[in-house]
């Protein structure tokens, strides 16, 4: 009883503190990109009154499919976090994670793509088909990598594989395979949907696609996905590529640093069209993993 | 007794075809009736694998030996095809007014599950033959009953290709008959073993001919399309279920008993695996991306899901030609969860043809608000086919990529990966199209369809989330399989897997869904209710919408993936062997011209000629 | 503790949020749309008091009508407005929303927007200069914080009246509700 008791607590714990520095980072993003655009930007803490706002709010469904993809949405990457590596800071440890975090990302997606596409609205179906495009132009680099990595380490635990990388930070991916580091970090840009892959969410040309029907508790849910998420893919890079840390403070520290420079990166491009996305993905990221792979597997 | 397998379905076939004149749910009820017997007593024989049984017959001076035997094998494809035939057919006792001859239908399918067990108890290459080609036939018949314009082509396509393998099957099957005497598989995997490798490699492709052809692999893949699309659709489930499915058990047989394996063994080799096997793993790999690519541009759903299935068929193959323990436990626990979740699809969708008369994706939507059952057992099965956890999809495909990987083969797992992440695309398509989206107004007062095809559908939910949670139930099957095929087992218990790099524990994956979906409901449930509005009443820019059909957005789903392949897709593979047909015609008539021109001159020359010929090669020798 | 103080308090809490994040859709109906942009970028930089751009307005909480009316548009105007949540606030944009401003006899625009959607409050001007707008938004956020800003109070309430004006103009006007 004890036992669960605290399980539950550690539960709510990790999902509240994953949220809370995800919703921090949305924050500081938006500062930054205000930035670099010379403005003075929102205040850091605009993203926790967003959702507290958007709790508040009255909000309209389209009917039980609706409402059941935005759960499905949250729960999947609710569900998807307790298997990543924060710092020392795990709740459930198995030897195959690293496979299944990547399909268990996409039940998210699936709830996401479900909910919104159940409202009705010809624009999300339009956002839907984008992002699964994308997805699957992003997915295969970052496949091929985790080949790489596995193939390489003989585990398929994130753990493992962070436990490859420990001794002196030269042993990281980072610098032992910078190719793939950065083949990484490009893909990281296309899975968190930043600029020059956010045509599937652009705003101005399909109303902001797969959230144009979320108002209210819907829009403040798929907020706190996204936070989470946020901080899953962080994580994920940071754990496979930085060697992971020892204590969830410097961890946090190494997931701000890539998260920084992604958002850099991020407010620098203009959009791509999303045949061309997914054109570059299968070109230059593909083309250098697959270069990457060979060399590890030979 | 092994015979009864085949005589009672064949014997219940004729009753059914005369007792549904009388009655229109007779034949659907003794199909039922049969399948379920089957299944009983098949689970009644478990176990007992020295079971066997054997005729002679002596004709025209031949001693023939006709062998039957039970291996655990040709016992699981036995069971899933009598599961999935009382299946489908309690779900078509209901939809027997939709067919144009429903005695006829009855009467061919329960002879194809008949002559499916002849196929799996036999023991030599004359009653295979026998069964695969009264399989072939009879359900060529049920394809091409299919009502729509194209059913009987696309038929037509199928037998063709079919007897063209048979008889490549046929001529290797008498020339080792020629060498050993004996159409029995022992003596035939001891004669290969003993002969001079590239010819028993040569005969042992011949003779795995129809098998792939009936798998739907890479160059072969041609009728499968058309076949699904154009097959009656309670048939299409047991189509892609069931009947490609006994292409891979004549694989296995080639593969393992009659140890083509063992042959190949010492030629030159990739990374430890033949050059042939890596080359049939590699037909797998073009296999899944066609599949994959083709099936992603269509828009009728059943030729839609008929691509996935090749696809499908992509992932089985490679683990059964890499033949590591991983691979192959991978490919059996994949065929049986395809099995399960395509038949479900099928389904899922018949239910949907039954209530709206169409295959057309963009001529219906948002079917969800009237079937919702028929709704949930889509997205189960969807859920399943893309591999996400925890359905039994993930575990079968997971166990593939540790194969994969743990041999680092590259190429073959970047296959597997696109496929995988495709199927995306291509099962959330008619997600989106048929049952989501705008409800169209022809369609307002569609109903959920009746009970008798809720109970299949119910049933096929379970078995996917109860497989998806204990994988160890099919496990254990499986390694009695790769035990009496002599391949290493992999380690497992009730709800985990060894892979090569660590175990699966679904138990584990359970509860971590079940925590997250319930911080996820809190919050949603604490937060202020929220109104229902109506599907037209969304964000169109200002504008406002009455008419839902114009506002449904599904034809050309994926138009920007499509436009990146527009080039490969319209150099099809079924254009190449229209052209090789045409062409085949073209030279045969001009063979005719010189040859049958009416002439009867030209005639008298050419017998002389032969004559002569004949006389100087009789001479010679 | 009586449930209406804890109700009143969380009442003010969620008016404390919403006046510090404002999501404005601006329906660009005439010229004052021009005056936006150098209010979002970084001159004025309108998103430093918590005020951004809403896509669409299921997302949004406030209504920006940043100029004159057609009564063609009004039709679109009222459409989106009920496709809002609560709480959802307008303003006026310009003289033109006020009393018609330069097209006070044309005859097919409206003169005055609070007649067919209840208004917060109006920026005047011809056009309205950012800092004016910047000046206007301060306002708002200081009524929603107060409570004051009860627009979609009044637009149920009075749902007669405003029904009734529109109607007048517009004859049949599909609603969403």
């Amino acid at each position: 009883m004890i036992d669960l008791i605290y399980k539950i607590g550690h539960f709510l714990l990790i999902t509240v503190f994953a949220t809370a520095l995800g919703l921090l980072f949305m924050g500081i993003a938006r500062k930054i990109i205000a930035r670099i655009q010379k403005r003075y930007g929102p205040p850091v803490y605009q993203p926790y009154l967003d959702v507290l706002k958007l709790f508040g709010k009255d909000a309209i469904t389209h009917g039980f499919i609706f409402d059941f993809g935005a759960v499905m949405a949250l729960g999947g990457v609710i569900a998807t976090l307790f298997f990543i590596p924060l710092g020392s800071w795990q709740l459930y440890s198995m030897e195959g994670t690293v496979l299944l975090v990547i399909y268990l990302l996409a039940v998210a997606s699936l709830g996401m793509a479900m909910g919104t596409v159940g409202s009705g609205n010809p624009q999300a179906s339009i956002g839907i088909s984008r992002a699964l495009t994308q997805m699957l132009g992003y997915e295969l680099p970052f496949l091929v990598i985790l080949f790489s990595l596995i193939f390489r380490y003989q585990t398929s635990s994130i753990w493992g594989l962070m436990q490859a990388q420990a001794g002196s930070f030269l042993n990281w991916n980072l610098f032992a395979y910078p190719m793939m580091a950065l083949v990484a970090f490009v893909v990281l840009i296309g899975m968190m949907g930043k600029k020059p892959f956010d045509a599937m969410i652009a705003p101005s040309e399909i109303g902001s696609g797969p959230v144009v029907e979320s108002g209210g508790k819907y829009l403040g849910m798929l907020l706190l996905q996204k936070s989470i998420t946020i901080i899953i893919e962080l994580a994920l890079y940071v754990n496979l590529f930085l060697g992971g840390a020892d204590n969830i403070f410097s961890f946090s520290f190494k997931m701000l640093i890539v998260w920084i420079l992604a958002t850099m990166f991020g407010s620098l491009f203009p959009r791509f069209r999303i045949e061309d996305g997914v054109k570059f993905f299968w070109k230059w990221p593909l083309g250098i993993a697959i270069l990457q792979a060979l060399y590890i597997i030979i | 007794m092994l015979t009864k397998y085949i005589f009672v379905p064949a014997a219940a076939a004729f009753a059914a075809y005369i007792l549904n004149k009388k009655n229109k749910k007779a034949g659907a009820t003794i199909t039922a009736l049969v399948s379920a017997y089957l299944l009983l007593s098949l689970a009644l024989i478990y176990g007992s694998w020295e079971l066997n049984q054997s005729f002679n017959l002596s004709l025209m001076g031949y001693q023939l030996e006709f062998l039957m035997a039970l291996t655990p094998l040709s016992w699981l494809f036995a069971v899933l095809t009598s599961a999935i035939s009382l299946l489908i057919a309690v779900f078509s006792i209901d939809s027997q007014a939709d067919f144009k001859f429903s005695s006829v239908f009855n009467l061919n399918f329960l002879l194809v599950i008949g002559s499916i067990m002849g196929v799996l108890f036999a023991r030599d290459f004359l009653t295979l033959f026998i069964f695969w080609e009264l399989m072939t036939w009879t359900s060529f018949y049920l394809i091409s009953s299919g009502k729509k314009k194209m059913a009987g082509r696309a038929a037509y396509r199928y037998l063709i290709l079919s007897a063209a393998a048979a008889y490549s099957f046929l001529m290797a099957v008498i020339f080792i008959f020629q060498q050993t005497g004996s159409f029995a598989f022992e003596p035939a995997a001891e004669f290969l073993l003993n002969n001079s490798a590239p010819q028993s490699i040569l005969l042992l492709l011949a003779i795995s001919l129809p098998f792939w052809v009936k798998a739907g692999i890479f160059p072969l893949h041609v009728w499968v399309k058309d076949a699904h699309g154009n097959a009656p659709k309670e048939f299409s489930p047991f189509l892609s279920g069931m009947l490609l499915k006994v292409g891979f058990y004549g694989l296995i047989v080639v593969f393992h008993q009659l140890s083509f394996f063992k042959i190949i063994e010492n030629t030159i080799a990739y990374r430890g695996l033949p050059l042939l096997s890596y080359l049939f793993a590699l037909l797998g790999a073009v296999t899944i991306i066609t599949g994959t690519i083709l099936a992603i541009r269509q828009e009728d759903m059943k030729k839609l899901i008929a691509y996935s299935s090749i696809s499908q068929m992509g992932y089985i193959i490679i683990g059964i030609a890499i033949a590591t323990p991983l691979g192959f436990s991978g490919s059996m626990l994949h065929l049986m969860n395809h099995l399960i979740f395509k038949s479900t699809i099928f389904l899922a969708l018949a239910a949907v043809i039954y209530r709206t008369g169409t295959t057309k994706m963009y001529e219906v939507g948002g079917l969800i608000f009237r079937m919702p059952l028929t709704f949930a057992a889509y997205l189960t099965a969807i859920i399943a086919l893309a591999g996400i956890p925890p359905t039994n999809g993930f575990i079968s495909k997971w166990v593939i990529y540790q194969a994969l990987i743990e041999k680092g083969y590259l190429f073959l797992a970047l296959a597997a990966f696109f496929g995988s992440i495709a199927s995306f695309m291509y099962v959330f398509k008619p997600l989106s199209t048929v049952f989501l989206g705008q409800l169209k107004p022809q369609h307002q007062e569609i109903k959920e369809v009746p009970l008798l095809m809720k109970i299949p559908m119910l049933i096929l939910i379970g078995v996917i989330v109860l497989f998806g949670v204990f994988p160890g139930i099919q496990m254990n099957i499986i390694s009695q399989i790769s035990g009496d095929l002599g391949i290493e087992t992999v380690n497992y218990s009730l709800y985990s897997i060894q892979g090569a790099f660590g175990a699966w524990n679904s138990l584990y994956i359970f509860n971590v869904f079940a925590a997250g979906f319930v911080i996820a409901l809190l919050v949603f449930g604490l937060a202020k209710k929220s109104k229902l509005v109506g599907l037209l009443d969304t964000y169109s820019s200002g504008e406002y919408v009455t008419d839902a059909e114009s506002y449904h957005y599904a034809y050309q789903y994926y138009r920007p993936f499509d436009r990146l392949f527009d080039n490969l897709a319209a150099k099809s593979l079924t254009g190449f062997y229209e052209t090789l047909t045409a062409n085949l015609l073209k030279s045969g008539e001009s063979f005719r011209r010189i040859f049958a021109a009416g002439r009867v001159q030209n005639y008298a020359l050419y017998s002389v000629l032969l004559f002569v010929i004949l006389a100087a090669v009789g001479w010679i020798i | 503790m009586n449930n209406n103080f804890v109700k009143g308090s969380w009442q003010e809490i969620l008016d404390w949020a919403q006046n510090k994040s404002i999501n404005m859709l601006h329906y660009c109906t005439g010229c004052g749309a021009i005056e936006l942009p150098p209010t979002m970028t970084s001159r004025y930089d309108m998103s430093r008091f918590g005020i951004g751009p809403a896509a669409t307005p299921r997302q949004a909480d406030l209504l920006l009508v940043t100029g004159y009316l057609s009564t063609k548009t009004l039709r679109r105007l009222i459409y989106t407005y009920e496709q809002m949540q609560a709480p959802k606030f307008v303003v006026g944009f310009g003289s033109c929303t006020i009393n018609g401003g330069m097209y006070w006899d044309s005859y097919n625009t409206i003169k005055q927007l609070d007649k067919y959607l209840p208004v917060e409050m109006y920026i005047a001007g011809c056009m309205p200069r950012p800092e004016a707008i910047l000046d206007g938004l301060l306002k708002l956020k200081k009524m929603i914080n107060n409570g004051e800003a009860d627009g979609y109070q009044r637009y149920q309430d009075n749902l007669e009246f405003y029904h009734q004006n529109q109607e007048a103009v517009l004859g049949e006007v599909q609603r969403t509700q």
